[in-house]
């Protein structure tokens, strides 16, 4: 039931602005809209409404004992939860979504509706000026953004950094909210936080309170963790999740080709749980991935032979790729790997005390050895 | 009853009058096909109601299905007005043959960063182009206009309005540039229509395909081209290989009905996936399962015989010696033993061992090589009419010339360019050369940081637009207005 009362939500945010409505509104054909409105402003829509085109009334009766009286709850409901009701067969079933859906708001909306809504979604910040003008304003919330590259190149220091920026005031490009962290190779050093809390004026203590550490130990269980995730953000507000890395366990759960599908699989349902998670909270999703050598004989020139791991499903489900590299001293190169909305282009930022910072004459002589 | 599902809904079923008699009918199980083929008087008396009432039913019933039976129509009815629309760029769309063909189930597949929703998105401004610059939308004398309206449905990740803003941005100077004033004819975000809910599962595709699609494109006649990015994204994650199938095709015959109905383009994405290693098992392990081999050994030919044999069937060409085949373990005298050796082992380990010989020696030399295929398969590709590739790729940015100009400061020994023309009679020496500076070249650090560029290009894989004759492919490059030929 919870579904259902959650989907009625987002619905009703979208009274006003219904895409249907204002293209019935443009339409000519006057009754349609006439009929439109009738059963819209009518609020709960009763489910005898449903009874013709192949839908008789004691299809009602049975779904009416089965607890569905509103149009709007047969709309709402998986099929196949329709289906379990007695009397009801599949085809009836998609008889009556059919019918259902026609009585209800469609449910979409214009690029330009979307566009605002998005616009209200912020930027974390990565505290190096430079690395946030080349992401457009920081890591996108309610998207995922996969960081890769070689050891060493501050992956982990990004995502202990942006653990802190987190809880930053929004107007500092923050995101007003606390962090889970999810460790599956154990380089969480909340010592870090420490650090990078003093660096942004943060009270230390209440900074590691409010970051949320699960270490995962196996591939089912950095799922699992996943789905106690959701039910911590209903209670508080989060805005960031960071799973560093999200391939480790997955290298060692599953090996050889025989379990690369069933892995794969798994991976796709990780990674579809990430983006829910961003999409349901407006949360931003960091994941950290490795890289192997890319052993490719045909191609001598390959600009750079490291390629990241978790394969085709990984680099389709990401939102935002950035590909680390080492560069002189405590400066590391970022480059755009993949994004919808930024151009291929990477700039330099370098690892400090108080995490990424920007890079200057100092870093750039660091010792990095 | 199942009247509704087979001859669809009809006034007849609404009717009071009616009710009861079509609840006898099922209470009864008088199928429809019974309806029609039983005289009156049998249905009657079989579930007891009075002639007249059944007679009257059925003589409406058969009316209406003589009714929505299809009628003949003339072929010249059926060419669509306009046969494709414009990617936004000239030499994509002479690449393309005209552009994106109308009304057709069209794929764009390709790995993840080559561009596909950035094409998509592109698409989705240019069909609203006026018809003047070959979009679908209304002609720029028209009188009465209506927009034309595109549905975007995002899967992988919400719709990057950001994006889209900037692509439509430059659609409107470029109209603008052309002295066309009215902005009412620009492309607009206001005609991409989204779901407004986050499309995260399968169930929630499934429920906006099936149901919202069908009823938003009868709504509002508008819409005309369809985008679905990607189609692949919810079928990876939740059903296993072998229940993928039916529902490809179930998903695929319904997109079809959508443009066939609607007549509206529908735009899916394809993500790509590892092309199967088919070849080191169905030749080379199983070599000797080949009917062909056991026949041959039967007839008692040696396995030389039979190998040399099967390479030339397969390579359709005759070997001059024996030699010249690269199957060394098979020949001498030590494939007898192993022969006698093996037969006393069950088939079975014979078929193991064999495998893990292979996946040793050949599996890791092939494996780099793996090349990927858009997903989803055969059942998938025999319901699309066209299938557009995007691939990414690296160059040099230098050249040969350049870098001889600049070896100095690379630090680069380029003499072989020069050698290279003294001598160009193939010589290995020359070729050995080459290899080595290739890997001077890729050792460099200079070179192998900044020396590179992506380059994607589109690869028209097939389309009811382009023979096959012509060259189908183009190189194009993403920018701050979508794509376009460099």
């Amino acid at each position: 039931m919870t579904q259902v009362a959650e989907v009625n939500h987002t619905i009703s945010n979208e009274q006003q602005t219904s895409v249907g409505e204002q293209e019935l509104a443009a339409e000519s054909h006057e009754d349609m809209v006439v009929e439109y409105d009738e059963d819209y402003s009518a609020g709960p829509v009763p489910i005898q409404q449903l009874v013709g085109n192949g839908i008789t009334p004691q299809d009602i009766k049975k779904l009416k004992e089965a607890g569905f009286h509103t149009v709007e709850s047969i709309a709402y409901t998986p099929k196949r939860h329709i289906v379990t009701v007695k009397g009801i067969s599949e085809q009836k079933a998609d008889k009556l979504l059919m019918e259902a859906s026609k009585l209800v708001p469609l449910g979409f909306t214009t690029a330009t509706e979307f566009h605002q809504r998005r616009s209200e979604l912020i930027c974390l910040t990565t505290g190096s000026k430079q690395l946030d003008t080349l992401l457009g304003g920081g890591i996108e919330t309610g998207a995922i953004t996969e960081v890769f590259g070689e050891f060493r190149t501050g992956k982990s220091q990004l995502c202990h950094t942006l653990a802190v920026t987190c809880q930053l005031p929004i107007d500092n490009g923050g995101g007003e909210g606390k962090c889970l962290y999810i460790d599956t190779e154990g380089t969480f050093r909340p010592i870090r936080l420490v650090a990078i809390a003093r660096r942004f004026g943060l009270d230390e203590n209440e900074t590691l309170d409010n970051v949320a550490y699960a270490r995962a130990y196996n591939a089912d269980h950095q799922l699992q963790l996943l789905h106690q995730a959701a039910s911590m953000m209903t209670e508080s507000r989060f805005s960031l999740l960071i799973v560093d890395s999200i391939m480790a366990l997955y290298r060692t759960d599953y090996s050889g080709r025989g379990e690369l599908s069933a892995r794969q699989m798994h991976v796709a349902k990780f990674m579809r749980t990430l983006q829910r998670l961003a999409d349901e909270f407006g949360i931003a999703v960091v994941i950290t991935n490795q890289v192997v050598a890319q052993v490719d004989g045909g191609a001598i020139f390959n600009p750079d032979p490291k390629k990241p791991i978790g394969g085709n499903i990984v680099a389709h489900s990401s939102t935002t790729r950035l590909y680390f590299k080492k560069a002189k001293g405590a400066n590391r190169i970022c480059k755009i790997y993949d994004s919808p909305c930024l151009a291929e282009s990477e700039t330099v930022f370098a690892l400090g005390q108080g995490g990424v910072i920007d890079p200057s004459d100092e870093t750039e002589a660091a010792d990095d050895e | 009853m199942d009247l509704a599902a087979e001859v669809g809904h009809f006034a007849l079923l609404d009717e009071e009058r009616f009710e009861s008699l079509v609840n006898a009918f099922e209470a009864q199980g008088v199928t429809s096909q019974e309806l029609l083929l039983w005289s009156v008087q049998d249905i009657a008396k079989k579930i007891g109601r009075p002639e007249q009432d059944v007679k009257a039913f059925v003589s409406d019933l058969k009316q209406h299905l003589q009714q929505s039976l299809p009628k003949p129509q003339k072929i010249k009815d059926n060419i669509p007005q306009q046969a494709w629309f414009t990617t936004g760029d000239e030499k994509l769309d002479k690449a393309l043959n005209g552009g994106i063909p109308c009304g057709c189930l069209v794929e764009i597949s390709g790995g993840s960063a080559t561009g596909k929703s950035n094409f998509l998105m592109t698409l989705s401004m240019t069909s609203q182009l006026p018809l003047e610059f070959c979009g679908l939308g209304p002609s720029l004398f028209e009188e009465r206009r209506k927009p034309v309206q595109t549905m975007y449905i995002p899967t992988e990740s919400a719709l990057s309005t950001r994006r889209l803003s900037q692509i439509s941005s430059h659609y409107k100077e470029l109209l603008r540039a052309n002295g066309i004033e009215e902005s009412a004819v620009y492309p607009q975000m206001e005609n991409v229509i989204t779901p407004s809910i986050a499309i995260s599962d399968l169930e929630r595709q499934d429920r906006c395909i099936f149901f919202q699609l069908p009823l938003l494109l009868q709504r509002n006649k508008n819409v005309k081209v369809v985008i679905l990015d990607s189609v692949t994204h919810h079928i990876r994650a939740e059903l296993p290989v072998e229940q993928r199938r039916s529902y490809i095709i179930k998903l695929g015959r319904f997109l079809r009905k959508m443009c066939n109905e609607h007549d509206v383009t529908v735009i899916v994405s394809n993500q790509m996936t590892d092309k199967p290693l088919g070849d080191i098992i169905s030749d080379e392990v199983f070599l000797k399962m080949n009917a062909d081999y056991q026949l041959g050994w039967c007839y008692g030919w040696d396995e030389v015989g039979i190998v040399y044999r099967q390479l030339c069937s397969r390579n359709k060409q005759d070997f001059d010696t024996y030699d010249e085949i690269d199957y060394s373990e098979y020949s001498g005298d030590s494939s007898t033993q192993e022969t006698s050796q093996r037969s006393s082992t069950p088939i079975w380990d014979q078929l193991k061992t064999e495998r893990k010989k292979m996946f040793e020696s050949k599996y890791r030399s092939k494996v780099s090589k793996i090349k990927t295929v858009p997903a989803l398969g055969l059942d998938w590709l025999n319901f699309l009419d066209a299938r557009i590739s995007l691939i990414k790729d690296y160059k040099p940015i230098l050249n040969e010339q350049m870098i001889e100009e600049f070896s100095e400061d690379l630090g680069i020994d380029s003499s072989f360019l020069r050698s290279q023309e003294d001598d160009d009679n193939g010589n290995p020496s020359t070729e050995s050369k080459r290899k080595s500076v290739a890997e001077m070249l890729m050792s460099n650090d200079y070179l192998a940081n900044y020396n590179f560029e992506t380059q994607r290009k589109l690869l028209i894989v097939f389309s009811p637009l382009v023979s096959s004759a012509r060259q189908r492919e183009c190189i194009f490059e993403i920018w701050n207005g979508g794509i376009r030929c460099p």
